[in-house]
């Protein structure tokens, strides 16, 4: 897992800088936001993957907890052929779907995408998920990585 | 087999089941937010056949944004997946993501938050 130092104090707090945990694979996409947010459903499903599920972190913080957070968004991806292989592997890897990709706001107001990294996950540990997990991960990172262009 | 799911095995329809998921889910703070019908989802892209099994995202917003201000990558492992998939006629099995496993041992940090919505969730989906 990726070390790195951000900055996670927000505009007008006194910035903290701290050594944190980064989960899985990260771009810095050219474009804006809402660019970003229409060009990830594009790239994934080039690759095989539709999006499944779509979660406005924002507005959900602002709904439920009155709460102003940064625009934030997690999209739930899954590409039905290895969706299908993994749970023919076993029927609970559906704990396990659909793979996350995020699309966020970094506290300088550029835009970061990250997408789990299945290696990273628990499927991982288990052998029997292994050749799958590395292909997903190859296309996840194929997909996102034509952010960059 | 790695132990990254807490399982119950219940005598009871899957509608019945499915029905009563978020309200039980609901006592524990957690709110339904996403759903994937896993049986329709393969006959619409693949063609085939599968048994009914739908994937529910569950979150929990207070904990979510505890885990997010300590992490804002956080968000790979949201919302948690509650699965809910029919074994036979009788039997329908309700799955959920071990967040002890998975946020608890990914970052120290976040030990403390993993094991609060693990215990929600068990707390939860053991009433069913």
């Amino acid at each position: 897992m990726e070390q790195a130092r951000t900055v996670l104090a927000g505009a007008g707090s006194q910035e903290k800088e701290v050594q944190m945990t980064e989960f899985g694979m990260k771009w810095a996409p050219k474009g804006t936001y809402d660019e970003t947010l229409a060009r990830v459903p594009e790239l994934l499903k080039a690759e095989g993957f539709g999006v499944l599920t779509r979660i406005d972190m924002k507005a959900t913080m602002k709904e439920k907890l009155g709460v102003e957070f940064r625009r934030y968004q997690i999209l739930g991806a899954c590409n039905p052929g290895y969706a299908q292989k993994a749970l023919g592997v076993d029927l609970g890897a559906g704990v396990m779907l659909p793979c996350n990709v995020l699309v966020w706001e970094a506290d300088d107001g550029s835009v970061v995408v990250t997408a789990v990294d299945p290696t990273q996950t628990l499927a991982a540990q288990d052998p029997r998920f292994l050749p799958l997990i590395t292909e997903v991960r190859e296309k996840l990172h194929r997909a996102l990585s034509g952010l960059a262009r | 087999m790695v132990d990254y799911a807490m399982k119950w095995s219940l005598r009871a329809r899957f509608d019945d089941v499915l029905a009563r998921v978020p309200e039980r889910l609901q006592r524990e703070g957690f709110i339904v937010m996403t759903r994937v019908d896993v049986k329709a989802t393969m006959k619409e892209k693949l063609g085939v056949d599968f048994r009914r099994y739908q994937i529910l995202g569950t979150c929990n917003p207070n904990l979510a944004i505890e885990a997010l201000q300590v992490d804002l990558t956080a968000g790979v492992w949201m919302p948690c997946s509650v699965v809910v998939y029919e074994a036979d006629a009788i039997t329908t099995v309700v799955m959920a993501i071990d967040t002890v496993e998975t946020l608890g041992k990914a970052d120290p940090r976040l030990v403390a938050v993993a094991e609060d919505v693990h215990k929600r969730l068990h707390r939860a989906l053991s009433g069913l």
